[in-house]
């Protein structure tokens, strides 16, 4: 079939563009050899699916609108059960329907990426932007003892490089990786520049991957093991896998720590919220610095334990655009070294710099009195 | 299959030559399981058509999930029901393979209903091998969807009754009305003849997709003796009496798949490239990374009907170089 081109069909490479993020992050897997998409269409996340609809086949690649998430998943384990770099996009209640698919991807060690555009809960809720299925992505995903790779971008430049990290975390470890980012970055614009494009031909063939028993033994990607012994090996092996994740993929990034008290602890885009907030803080004289994981699993505890020992916080806010889940992890991470406070909005409401300045300002006021001079904040 | 040279059987043990597509793996299955058989036939087929050496099988959920131990050939074992949509995934990805699925009347026409259903419409290059023993053999004989009215199971200890439990779903008739669905055909396995028939629709439904001519399912009428509480020999005589009465063997649908190229419409002439999603980026200049610098987020409600730019204060906000006709509120 010949596909006409409308207009220019690359985003140039080294040039500083203005981008949807929805369609960057989607132009980003093109260029990192993304060739197989499936997704069924959602608010927020939507606009990755048109813009694959309307570049995939250019590239060359395969497209398909299934008939449901359920059927979209499985269909990223068939495509990336033959080796290609394979994805699938939704929003909040997509991913739930491809719970099982992703255990069963884990299970499979077959390696992939699924973004979340996650709106607001719970049910239909709505469709604004959320924070609120942190729990389902780092915990419960699925059945069985698994883990997926989650990635948590705050700006659209770090979604597309997240992108491509994306592809070469998931083959690496065998495992699917979540990019999950909120409604605000799917739909927001913000300059991008994309600095490589990977040939996907120059991808190497996995030697796990169902391509035809041609010249060699058959292979099975599977994850039934009726034998206890041999699914209790095959889980340590997977849980073995996991370790040597939490060792080498923890990812996050540090502001103003210089002198902070208070540490505020946000992600994505409440970690944009929450940087501006330190801004307003530090025009106070409030000493606030920020931590922001990139990774969520996993989970930057022993860095966020080090921060509090290493600087000497006082209290932490955790910002959220939920009604509370990173903060449990906040809690697990610094083992009562120092009070965890919250401050979140729900509803797809998102909090103004001012009010997570209220609520800074009421934990300094709790603050013993120091004699020490206001610090000059600075980004570590 | 040629037959085995070598020794004469006088002097050496009868050896009946399988496919190499044969595994050779002990049966798992119950005596007088339909499973074997068909695999047997599978196996035979993908051997006389020479794509051993190019097939992915993808196996669903039932009591043939390890037909992965019995065929030599790549497997995908995939969630239950769910089989036509890794196919695609397998087949679009890679549309050099010969890709099948084998499914159970509960993973194909209850759990899986959407997936054969989108895969048969799409005309998916695949081959289906649907094993319809009207019953849940794996999970211990609970009615299915093509369970007879009438029928005990698990689930319908009183007999299948279609006031409350509904009607036995014919699958290859349904899926018949669809313009992707190009070969149908219903088989059963209970003596040589109707195997010799089972075998040819195995090869021509391969043979349809070796020629890229679409969406193709071999409907097997399958015996279960044990969840149907029968001897082998009674549960292939219901099948011949009573199952077939209401499941007709035969050739379903086979035609040329439809080509409705002359159909399609044309995109409406109001159709405009950059009104869609992912057609348009800018080159960001000074002034728009000023505008930015105001912290701005839109706001899109409905897709792109509606849309407003708000900075992250609250204060509606509109930057000009970013104004499109569409997001008049
Ligand atoms: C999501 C999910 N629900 C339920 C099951 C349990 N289950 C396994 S096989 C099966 C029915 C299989 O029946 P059928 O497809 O007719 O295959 P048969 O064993 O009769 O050949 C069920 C319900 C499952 N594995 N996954
Ligand atoms: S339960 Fe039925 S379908 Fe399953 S192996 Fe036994 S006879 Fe075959
Ligand atoms: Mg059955």
């Amino acid at each position: 079939m010949v596909t006409e081109v409308l207009g220019e069909p690359h985003v140039p490479l080294g040039e500083r563009v203005l981008m949807k993020g929805n369609e960057a992050l989607a132009e980003a897997a093109l260029k990192a050899g993304c060739r197989a998409y499936f997704g069924y269409p959602i608010t927020p996340a939507s606009e990755i699916t048109s813009y694959m609809a309307r570049w995939m086949q250019v590239e060359g690649g395969t497209f398909v609108q299934p008939e449901s998430e359920v059927a979209a998943i499985n269909m990223v384990f068939g495509a990336a059960g033959t080796g290609m770099r394979a994805m699938t996009a939704s929003s909040s209640p997509g991913i739930s329907l491809m719970s099982e698919g992703v255990s069963f991807l884990a299970a499979a060690e077959v390696p992939c990426l699924i973004v979340n555009i996650m709106r607001v809960g719970p049910g239909l809720g709505g469709i604004q932007p959320s924070q609120s299925d942190y729990f389902q992505a780092t915990r419960g995903l699925g059945h069985g003892d698994f883990r997926v790779i989650v990635l948590v971008p705050a700006n659209l430049q770090e979604m597309v490089d997240l992108t491509f990290d994306a592809f070469s975390l998931a083959e690496a470890y065998r495992i699917p990786v979540l990019l999950l980012a909120d409604g605000v970055l799917g739909q927001m614009m913000e300059p991008v520049t994309f600095t490589r494009a990977i040939d996907p031909a120059s991808l190497q063939e996995p030697e796990w991957a169902t391509t035809g028993a041609s010249g060699r033994p058959k292979r099975v990607v599977k994850s039934l093991y009726l034998d206890p012994a041999e699914l209790e090996e095959h889980n340590r092996s997977l849980q073995e896998k996991y370790r040597r994740i939490e060792q080498a993929e923890v990812r996050w990034k540090t502001y103003a720590l210089e002198g902070a008290r208070i540490l505020l602890v946000a992600y994505g885009t409440s970690a944009r919220v929450a940087y501006h907030a330190m801004e307003l803080a530090e025009e106070r004289d409030i000493p606030v610095g920020l931590f922001r994981p990139i990774t969520v699993y996993p989970y930057p505890y022993d860095a966020l334990r080090e921060v509090v020992q290493q600087r000497g916080i006082e209290h932490i806010l955790v910002v959220e655009l939920s009604a509370g889940q990173m903060v449990e992890d906040v809690r697990l991470a610094v083992e009562g070294r120092c009070p965890v406070s919250f401050f979140g909005r729900s509803g797809g409401t998102i909090p103004a710099p001012l009010e997570v300045l209220e609520a800074i300002r009421n934990v300094a006021e709790e603050l013993p009195a120091t004699g020490a001079a206001p610090r000059k904040g600075g980004a570590s | 299959m040629t037959a085995p040279a070598g020794p004469s059987l006088q002097t050496a043990p009868v050896v009946v030559q399988h496919p190499g597509s044969w595994a050779c793996a002990t049966t798992h299955y119950c005596p007088g399981c339909g499973h074997g058989l068909i695999h047997r036939l599978v196996a035979n087929a993908l051997d006389e058509l020479g794509v051993r050496e190019r097939t992915v099988g993808v196996a669903g959920v039932g009591c043939a999930i390890l037909i992965y131990n019995y065929l030599d050939v790549d497997f995908q074992e995939v969630p239950h029901g769910r089989a036509p949509a890794a196919a695609t995934g397998v087949k679009r990805a890679r549309p050099d393979l010969v890709v099948f699925t084998y499914q159970g009347d509960g993973d194909l026409a209850a759990i899986g209903t959407a997936e054969i259903v989108h895969a048969a419409a799409r005309s998916e290059n695949i081959t289906v091998i649907y094993v319809n023993n009207c019953v849940y053999g794996m999970t211990g004989g609970q009615m299915a969807p093509t369970t007879l009215v009438g029928q005990r199971s698990e689930t319908s200890p009183e007999g299948r009754d279609p006031t409350t439990q509904g009607h036995p779903i014919r699958v290859a008739e349904m899926l018949a009305t669809l313009d992707g669905a190009v070969y149908l055909e219903r088989v059963s396995v209970t003596h040589p003849e109707n195997i010799k028939v089972a075998y040819r629709a195995v090869r021509k439904a391969f043979t349809y997709q070796l020629e890229g001519k679409g969406f193709s399912l071999v409907e097997f009428l399958s015996p279960c003796p044990t969840n149907w509480g029968m001897k082998p020999v009674d549960a292939m005589r219901w099948i011949d009496e009573t199952v077939s009465a209401y499941y007709p063997l035969g050739v379903i649908k086979d035609r040329e798949p439809v080509h409705l190229a002359h159909l399609v419409q044309q995109p409406p002439t109001a159709f405009r490239e950059d009104y869609m999603h992912g057609f348009r980026y800018e080159t960001v200049t000074q002034a728009t990374e000023d505008e930015l610098g105001r912290r701005t987020r839109r706001v899109h409600p409905f897709g792109r009907r509606g849309g407003r730019w708000v900075s992250v204060d609250g204060e509606e906000y509109r930057p000009s170089d970013h104004d499109d006709a569409e997001d008049e509120d």
